[in-house]
């Protein structure tokens, strides 16, 4: 049985009909593309071409399909969850005194109010953001395995950070098992990330080919090479020219087998120039929009341009769009640095979910928000938190899990998850079953073994699905 | 389930049954005794059965005592500050920094009590509240008594044969010795020139398919020219082949190109994709290995040397261990041995032994898979479920690994900054005698570096470090800057890379020992001690035993490369044909193990082998015989007929057109507008950077991302920063970093149509090329656009093809002027960026700058970063008339077709 990339990867594109019929009667081949889910996109950007081939195109998938696409808020550093989301009323209660295990218990100085017809208690630092708690899925259990930020964020992107092997980022998993939706779009963009902690290997493909890696943008939408360098009309000769050379070459009966291909990645690359920039263009927002957001120059508006790229890169059918608000560690300065923190991601956060559920999106999108770790219900010095790894939440928002839910509690002072527990592979396990796939059956042989994101582990939270 | 495990094992070592998965060969019996078995070993030293009281006492007094007092900073669930866990007996016995916090049956010399009594006003643990006299007392009696901890015990029957592995051993293709075929007889007869011809048309004739006609010699000097040196044939070169009729003309090509320097320039860079080469430890932490490059030139020297193939491994494993007859030899030897110290490593690692194991992981997996096409790591953490590598064999090998020190000059450190990760005693040193400094200069500078990381530790954090200065800068500031000045200070006076030339590398450990199988592949989970050795699925007659006075590194080399070895044989020669075929014999060229591909050509295989290891392993001699095969010199042209039977040509009835590599591609950019640098550069881009952290958007890291944009060399010759690829190379399939990688993919997409529209470099040697056509008086459009085709693409244009070309730049240069008379962006134009660029400036702490900041501020804690994208450095040349405009977009019209990046 050919595996899935020996049918997708174009090292070896002459594939017998046989095989490929093999391959599709998996459910999971090129064969299996036409009618399946995930190929309309309700405000598409460009209509999808009938007859879209190749490892990008649209693929089947394993389970129905809950959320076709997902927009990732990574609050990177570790945003303190005792201080936004997770109530503790003995937290508060004991404050100052020492915490089973060590420790100064120290309660949070923000105020929490209950939000919603759940009643779900919310910080004063996200105002907006609370008025959509009952949209909410609070995952309240997690974990995960390093206390520390360059192997967590590894993990939470790649699933492992042993660093003898690094591995595919998730995105790039999501674009392998189900293609993109938007032939003329990358169908997975990292906005902002990290230059470190991984870098590129975050929204990198690994061993997976080249096609399903994550493109880097930046917060004011550069992206390196989509810019023409001459006048549109005069490149547009340059490329005709080019491709009757290539047209040439198709015809002679030594013609690389990629030369197709070559000849419409020249036409993409023509039509991303404009529309890419066009989409990533926020002067096209009306006014109202772009208020609504925060949207504004410089520094301060960053979080508010990249959650507006993300509602219109995600609209137009990108399947993964990560965004990315670093600054969270606060080991000191808690105080100060939350209430900044959080001004600059509450608003936007909170239009992005009024926006997408305004246009009837938020039904097939999964908002994810959340970070590497959590921190600790303990002091660290005068103003601050250690790491916590034992227990912290995320939220989920739209596709396909349950609105005003709460999976997962963690002990009385916030410290340790004790119900409903989700190490990070499960979170990857649960995040592609939402998208359709799963993370037993996506696999990739690389080097004499079948790998999966989720590696050998990983259990689907069903109980959240909607 | 999982999940509560992970707890239970983060606290007392050993697995639990249920957590092995069940697919799992149940060879490792559970015995619940309380007990430690006799079998198993721990830390590598006797340990007695502790009793039932002993064990009584320490869950009743030490256990609760440790879990209150200390786990909140020394766990694996925490930060484990100084590098110490106390949830784990064998973590406190290996300590931390400072090293062993329990020493059992010594008090005295367990740094645990140290710290609790308050004796050392530096070492008060637990800081602000030290423990009663009574819980002190409860601790000394537990390290007197042993340190007792209970075990979920294991006994591991290591010695359990596996029918499985019986009969794979005994029948799977790749580890059985070379079987001797005749070359069969082919029809007709007349075609083959070489045995290897009659292997391939045999199988042709079995299938029913025809040979593709022999290729022309325009497309013989093209193919051979690139693939064996990685660059077009010059205009002359062209010429003079197409003007020699002689019979032996194009053997005397091969001979020319094999003796090219040029030839190790691409054949080498074939062996650094096996080695995963990179200039950086990339993972969690991306620390410069600004030595890296010499290990580059020893393999491109290797090849150009054509250094028998067993001695170029054996230099690579063990070249530190072998004798030299000159300076000369030795210094390559040592600079060979880079090899096994350039993985990616996590230098963030919190504990020790992790680092260790997790490197020695990184060099057996490159080891086995390099040489041997085995998985050999998949039997870190259980026997291998596909080949027969059981977990004894991994560690045999992981002792060998485990007696030698990694010499990458860094280190590892939790949530270190600045130069905390660098260590200059961990380099091979290679000559020039390094003077040692005076004693009194450094003394003091050791006095001074103590005082100033002392001054640092204590105010690092604390309120008042954190309060802000009269400068409006914390406090601490000025501390940190002082340690990292004293750091740098001392540095001066021992890092010997200052005084001498360096080199990555290994060397043997001051202990030589076995190591224990760890359970799981958990580096602390320690089982019984396996002696090392080689792996039991290749026999080598006679294989040297290992010393106990040496890693045994010398010894592996010599099994690696004994003639015996018919796998490492059979795996060289089938990535050398990988290289001129466009596929191994055996696809998955690195992986023979079961999971892996069959060969095509099973008997043609092991003729080479034999054949390759007869003819004294020579690389260059094997790619002689290849390329003057007949069946190298067939045309690609396809045929219906054979399409129908074999599309994707594994008969090799044609020559089956490949892309170009992504080194190639640029080259020959550069060669056609007579750019090309060919003499090497001196070391690389990465050789100037300070050993701290490389963040993708600093400042050094655009340093070098320019370098490498403005090189006029070679490609091979490019940085190679992990995660931090030349744009020219990343965007054609190079190859991953981290990996052995020995096929590289052949993907498209559309960012490499953007790169070739509108990449700078792309652009630049357009406009260069046109220039040197241009240049040309007295020739006439047709000749120049002639002339642009011959330098691109190797051959003539066709009328049709210069006609179509004239009309082109007739309209450019119409449309141009009509437009506003120049090329609106010549080369890239400048984004602005800086101003609107960055994220939210949350979480700057103390001691924080951003990251695009000058090369000499202060270095920023990097767990606190704040990062935004420096802005994109504005490049252009200048308008330049539309004529000039017209024929650069013509050029690079030609760059960008397909016929310009593929060989055929």
């Amino acid at each position: 049985m050919p595996s899935i990339q020996q049918l997708a990867t174009a090292g070896h594109a002459a594939i017998s009909r046989r095989q490929l019929l093999r391959g599709a009667s998996a459910g999971f081949g090129y064969l299996a593309l036409a009618g399946m889910l995930g190929r309309q996109s309700p405000a598409a950007f460009g209509a999808i071409p009938q007859e879209v081939k190749g490892p990008l195109a649209p693929k089947g998938s394993h389970f129905p399909v809950r959320a076709k696409r997902i927009i990732f808020l990574f609050m990177q550093g570790s945003i303190s969850q005792m201080d936004t989301w997770e109530y503790k009323p003995e937290l508060q209660r004991n404050d100052g005194k020492v915490a089973p295990g060590g420790g100064k218990l120290t309660a949070s100085k923000f105020k929490f109010s209950q939000h919603g017809q759940t009643g779900t208690w919310v910080s004063d630092l996200f105002p907006h953001t609370a008025q959509h708690v009952d949209k909410f899925c609070f995952l309240r259990g997690l974990h995960t395995d390093t206390p520390a930020h360059p192997q967590a964020v590894i993990q939470l992107h790649t699933g492992t950070a042993l660093a003898s092997l690094t591995r595919p980022s998730m995105g790039a998993w999501m674009m392998y098992g189900l293609g993109t939706e938007n032939q003329d779009l990358p169908g997975y963009i990292s906005i902002n990330p990290p230059p470190s902690f991984g870098g590129a290997n975050n929204y990198g493909s690994a061993f997976l080919p080249a096609y399903y890696q994550g493109m880097k943008i930046n917060d004011v939408g550069f992206v390196p090479n989509l810019q023409a360098k001459s006048d549109l009309g005069l490149q547009r000769r340059q490329i005709d020219l080019l491709q009757s050379m290539n047209r040439d070459l198709a015809a002679s009966p030594s013609a690389p087998d990629h030369l197709n291909g070559v000849i419409e990645s020249y036409e993409l690359a023509f039509r991303m120039q404009s529309k890419v920039p066009e989409l990533l263009d926020l002067s096209r927002e009306p006014e109202h929009v772009r208020d609504a957001y925060g949207v504004k120059d410089g520094p301060a508006g960053s979080f508010a341009r990249q959650c507006l790229m993300a509602r219109r890169l995600s609209e137009a059918g990108v399947r993964f769009v990560e965004i990315c608000h670093p600054g969270w560690d606060q080991h000191n300065n808690l105080h100060k640095d939350l209430i900044k923190n959080s001004a600059a991601t509450d608003q936007p956060t909170a239009a992005l979910l009024a926006d997408l559920d305004q246009r009837g999106l938020l039904d097939e999108t999964l908002v994810l928000f959340g970070s590497e770790f959590g921190r600790l219900p303990t002091s660290q010095g005068v103003d601050g938190r250690d790491h916590n790894i034992t227990g912290y939440p995320m939220w989920l928002a739209g596709g396909g899990v349950k609105a005003g839910y709460t999976h997962g509690a963690t002990d009385e002072f916030g410290r340790h998850a004790v119900e409903g527990r989700m190490h990070t592979m499960d979170l990857h396990a649960t995040l592609l079953a939402l998208m359709g796939l799963d993370h037993e059956r996506l696999t990739y042989n690389y080097a004499g073994r079948d790998f999966r994101l989720t590696d050998v582990g990983g259990r689907v939270a069903q109980e959240i699905f909607s | 389930m999982r999940v509560n495990m992970s707890r239970q094992m983060s606290f007392a070592f050993p697995l639990i049954a249920a957590a092995l998965p069940s697919i799992f060969k149940r060879r490792i019996a559970i015995a619940c005794a309380i007990a430690v078995a006799a079998s198993v070993a721990l830390g590598g030293a006797a340990h007695a059965e502790p009793t039932a009281e002993q064990l009584a006492f320490f869950e009743q007094k030490i256990r609760p005592l440790l879990v209150e007092n200390c786990f909140t900073c020394h766990s694996a669930d925490t930060n484990s500050q100084g590098g110490l866990r106390v949830d784990d007996r064998n973590g406190l016995i290996a300590g931390g920094n400072r090293g062993a916090a329990v020493v059992p049956g010594k008090p005295d010399e367990s740094l645990l009590l140290q710290a609790v009594s308050y004796a050392d006003k530096r070492l008060k643990m637990p800081p602000g509240k030290q423990l009663d006299p009574e819980q002190i007392a409860d601790l000394t009696r537990w390290i007197s008594d042993g340190a007792a901890w209970p075990q979920v015990s294991l006994e591991v029957d290591l010695d359990e044969p596996n029918a499985d592995y019986d009969r794979l051993r005994r029948e799977h293709w790749a580890w059985q010795p070379l079987q001797q075929a005749e070359p069969p007889s082919a029809q007709p007869e007349s075609w083959a020139v070489d045995a290897v011809d009659q292997f391939i048309l045999a199988k042709l004739n079995a299938e029913n398919l025809q040979p593709a006609a022999d290729a022309d010699r325009l497309t013989l000097i093209r193919r051979v020219t690139f693939d064996l040196t990685g660059l077009p044939p010059t205009l002359e070169e062209i010429d003079d082949f197409l003007a020699d009729q002689s019979p032996n003309a194009y053997e005397r090509v091969v001979d020319r190109l094999l003796a090219s320097p040029t030839y190790g320039e691409r054949w080498g860079r074939h062996w650094l994709d096996v080695a995963r080469y990179g200039e950086s430890t990339g993972s969690s932490r991306n620390i410069p290995l600004p030595h890296a490059w010499r290990y580059r030139d020893y393999v491109i020297d290797s090849f150009n040397a054509d250094k028998p193939y067993d001695q170029f491994i054996r230099e690579q494993i063990a070249g530190d261990l072998l004798p030299a007859e000159s300076e000369a030899q030795r210094r390559e030897q040592l600079i060979a041995t880079g090899f096994l110290a350039l993985g990616v490593k996590d230098v963030n690692q919190r504990f020790k032994v992790r680092f260790i194991m997790d490197n020695v992981d990184e060099q057996i997996d490159t080891v086995s898979r390099s040489v041997l096409a085995l998985t050999a790591s998949c039997a870190r953490c259980h026997d291998h479920k596909f080949d027969p590598i059981p977990a004894r064999d991994y560690y045999a090998l992981a002792g060998i690994f485990r007696s030698s020190d990694l010499c990458a000059g860094v280190r590892s450190k939790m949530g270190g900054g600045g130069l905390d990760y660098y260590d200059p005693q961990a380099l091979v040193r290679l000559g020039g005698e390094v003077k040692a400094a005076p004693p009194e200069k450094l003394a003091k500078a050791k006095k001074k570096l103590d005082k100033a990381q002392q001054e640092w530790n204590a105010i690092r954090g604390t309120p008042e470090g954190l309060a802000k200065g009269p400068d409006g800068r914390p406090k601490q500031r000025r501390f940190r800057v002082a340690f990292d000045q004293a750091q740098q200070e001392y540095l001066e006076l021992t890092d010997p890379t200052l005084q001498g030339d360096a080199a990555v590398g290994v060397r043997d450990a001051k202990e030589i020992a076995d190591t224990e199988y760890r359970i799981r592949g958990e580096a602390e989970a320690l089982g019984p001690i396996v002696p090392r050795g080689y792996l039991g699925l290749v026999t080598v007659p006679n294989a040297p035993p290992i010393p106990a006075d040496q890693s045994g590194r010398l010894e592996l080399a010599q099994w690696l490369t004994s003639p015996d070895n018919s796998l490492a044989s059979r795996v060289i020669v089938n990535r050398v044909w990988r290289h001129l075929f466009g596929r191994g014999i055996v696809s998955s060229v690195d992986n023979f193990g079961t999971t892996g591909d069959v060969p095509s050509h099973p008997e043609l295989l092991d003729h080479l082998a034999a054949r390759f290891v007869a003819e004294g392993r020579s690389i260059k001699q094997l790619i002689r015989t290849l390329v003057l095969t007949r069946t190298y010199q067939l045309d690609s042209s396809a045929s219906p007929a054979n399409l129908a039977i074999d599309p994707s040509n594994r008969q090799l009835w044609r020559h089956a057109p490949r892309r170009l590599d992504a080194e190639e591609l640029r080259d020959a950019m550069l060669a056609a507008a007579g750019e090309l640098q060919q003499n090497r550069p001196e070391g690389s881009p990465v050789t100037k950077l300070k050993v701290v952290e490389l963040q993708n958007n600093s400042r050094p890291a655009r340093n070098v991302e320019e370098a490498a944009s403005e090189s006029p060399h070679r490609s091979v010759y490019l940085p190679l920063v992990r995660t931090l690829t030349p744009t020219s190379l990343q965007v054609f399939d190079f190859a991953e970093q981290g990996m052995v990688s020995g096929n590289r993919d052949v993907t498209t997409v559309a960012t490499q149509a953007l790169y070739l529209l509108n990449d700078p470099f792309v652009r630049r040697h357009s406009l260069n090329l046109s220039k040197r056509v241009l240049s040309e008086e007295s020739a006439d459009e047709a000749t120049q656009v002639n002339h642009v085709y011959r330098l691109v693409l190797g051959r003539e244009a066709t009328a049709a093809e210069t006609a179509r070309a004239i009309e082109f730049l007739a309209l450019y240069e119409t449309a141009l002027k009509a437009n506003d008379g120049v090329e609106r962006h010549l080369v890239a134009a400048a984004t602005p960026l800086a101003a609107n660029t960055s994220a939210a400036s949350g979480g700057s702490q103390a001691g924080t700058t951003p990251s695009n900041a000058k090369d000499n501020e202060e270095l920023p804690d990097p767990d606190q970063m704040v990062y935004a994208d420096a802005p994109v450095k504005e490049e252009s040349l200048g308008p330049i008339d539309p004529r000039t405009a017209a024929w650069m977009s013509f050029c690079q019209a030609l760059f960008g077709s397909v016929e310009c990046r593929y060989v055929k």
